[in-house]
């Protein structure tokens, strides 16, 4: 019986075949299985039993972990722990920074300067800021559109870009740009070093 | 498709919801797959998944690290698949409906339209059989993890297996027939 | 003989873009962006640089759907830089890898730099080599510059003031094989040696293998 099941003629591996063809699986339902899951979170005591269990995680690791679990409204948001081969975890809520790296770079404080004289505000965006208008606006100390504004960014390569008005996307002038193939407004490329 | 890393499930198990994430992004396809072969409705597998996967996030406490994963999810969306079926049935007893089988969807690798005589063929077998040779032959399940997902014994199994091969051999040759 | 079955082609839903255009909306809201966000951290890539990549196509006016793109494609090159970085030094490395993927550096340079490099945080290295393909020089000359510095053992500070220079040269008006000679030529003829590393904060030494 068995080499009647393990050797399936033609007509049924064609049928096989096209049996295996997996179904689109839409971002929605994947989404609408975690939304549902999400209230249904464990008690904060339960995640934090389970995690005392598990060996083969640091015991530090595994003491941070329960004092955030218990201590900040768990709700399914636990952080990962740190193993070989995991290495960034962006921390949500209590600050618990676990990557592998632990020398963090000396930050350089850059500063950018536009000029602007018709612009009624000026922000500087990027990826160190979040892309967030609200976080870096320029000044004008002297009123004649000499922009300016300073900020401690690590040694590397940024990408960036003034914001004009509140609306008005301003690659800097006076720096190089680089093309944006997502969303297709070039962002100035800032390579900053210590010297 | 490879099994899923266990140490996935031993943090999805510990309450890490973007390891449970990682789990549903892992199997949703495949479950969808096998819930629509075996409820025949687009709709009722979509739901059937959902459940499943819910019934999963709260059974994980109990699951047993030590234990192959896929066999003990597969138990789960086959008894979310049967209790489906169950509904459809009480449904279908209220509205009838001028064809036998409804709507499937199918969208999946470029092909945007479903065979006809496949799914018919499919309904043509009883719910063992179907659930039995779709865990087999398609899910490439051995018969020990089909004893853990269906609860049934190895040789029921493989009898399940062989006379839904029958029948849809049968049916097959028929359609190609014509 | 057969039951006619009714044959529906599945649409993929259309993502939700209710707000307005340039705001920022609650990035959690929309469950295909939170989704590839908790998928992020499960697969051990960070997830800052997803929500920056949303948050600047919001602001860049740009589609949920576009965003939504944009932010899995991303993730994608992250996952794929993370396994060729292996072992990963820093959350930036996976992120600076991503965007030398996404110019069309290829994985095998990653790997090699990782070969050669074991210990020492590329995230700086792969910003400049990034920059010098943005700038056109032909990939496989930027790597094998870089690597020759790498080997050498420059600082951080002399690799991105020799990226700085090229872009500035190609800026004025050189072509960028003829920047990328000169500039290379005068960090190489650099001593080498402690006097180097010396000149720099501690912070960025070479950690020890």
């Amino acid at each position: 019986m068995d080499d009647l099941n393990d050797r399936p003629d033609e007509v049924i591996s064609a049928l096989v075949a096209r049996l295996q063809r997996m179904p689109a699986s839409e971002p929605r339902a994947r989404a609408a299985i975690l939304a549902r899951v999400r209230g249904r979170t464990p008690a904060p005591w339960k995640a934090a039993f389970y995690w005392l269990w598990q060996p083969s995680v640091p015991a530090a690791a595994l003491v941070a972990v329960a004092v955030v679990a218990l201590g900040a409204g768990y709700a399914g948001r636990a952080l990962v722990a740190p193993r070989p081969g995991l290495v960034a975890v962006e921390p949500e809520g209590p600050a618990l920074t676990l990557v592998a790296n632990p020398g963090a770079p000396r930050l350089v404080a850059t500063q950018f300067v536009v000029e602007l004289p018709a612009a009624a505000s000026v922000s500087l965006v990027g990826e160190f800021n979040g892309w967030d208008p609200a976080a870096t606006p320029l000044v004008d100390p002297s009123g004649r559109g000499a922009w300016e504004a300073s900020v401690l960014l690590p040694p590397g390569r940024h990408l960036y870009a003034y914001v004009v008005n509140g609306t008005v996307w301003t690659p800097d002038p006076r720096a190089p740009q680089v093309a944006d193939p997502d969303f297709g407004r070039a962002n100035s490329v800032a390579m900053v070093s210590e010297r | 498709m490879a099994e899923i890393d266990i140490e996935v499930v031993r943090l999805a198990q510990a309450g890490d919801g973007r390891a449970f994430a990682t789990l549903v992004d892992h199997y949703h396809a495949r479950c969808l797959r096998f819930a629509q072969q075996m409820v025949l409705s687009a709709e009722d597998a979509e739901e059937a998944v959902q459940d499943a996967f819910v019934r999963v996030y709260d059974a994980l406490p109990r699951f047993d690290l030590a234990l192959r994963f896929e066999p003990w999810l597969f138990r789960i969306l086959a008894n979310r698949c049967r209790t489906a079926r169950v509904r459809r049935k009480r449904h279908d007893a209220v509205v009838t409906y001028s064809d036998d089988a409804p709507e499937i969807a199918v969208g999946g690798e470029g092909e945007g339209v479903a065979d006809e005589e496949l799914w018919a063929v499919l309904g043509s077998l009883t719910v063992e059989q179907r659930e039995a040779f779709l865990l087999h032959h398609v899910e490439g399940m051995g018969y020990d993890d089909m004893s853990v997902a269906t609860g049934v014994g190895v040789s029921a199994l493989k009898m399940r297996v062989k006379r839904a091969t029958d029948v849809l051999r049968a049916r097959l040759l028929e359609v190609y027939r014509g | 003989m057969l039951a006619k079955v009714a044959i529906c082609a599945v649409l993929l839903a259309p993502v939700v873009s209710a707000q307005s255009r340039n705001t920022v909306p609650d990035l959690r809201s929309i469950p295909e962006l939170a989704y590839e966000f908790d998928k992020a951290v499960a697969l051990g890539i960070p997830m800052a640089p997803l929500e920056a990549k949303a948050r600047e196509g919001f602001l860049k006016g740009a589609t949920a759907e576009r965003v939504h793109v944009a932010v899995r494609n991303l993730s994608a090159k992250m996952v794929e830089a993370k396994e060729a970085l292996a072992p990963v030094q820093s959350p930036n490395e996976i992120l600076e890898g991503a965007k030398a993927l996404q110019q069309g550096v290829p994985s095998s340079v990653l790997r090699a730099m990782r070969r050669t490099q074991r210990t020492r945080n590329l995230e700086v290295s792969l910003g400049v080599l990034t920059e010098l393909v943005v700038r056109k020089i032909p990939m496989q000359r930027a790597a094998d510059e870089v690597n020759k510095m790498l080997q050498r053992g420059v600082t951080e500070g002399v690799l991105i003031a020799f990226g700085r220079g090229v872009q500035g040269d190609i800026s004025a008006g050189l072509a960028p094989t003829v920047a990328l000679d000169i500039r290379s030529r005068g960090v190489l003829s650099l001593p080498q040696g402690p006097a180097q590393g010396a000149a720099l904060a501690p912070a960025l030494r070479i950690p020890p293998p």
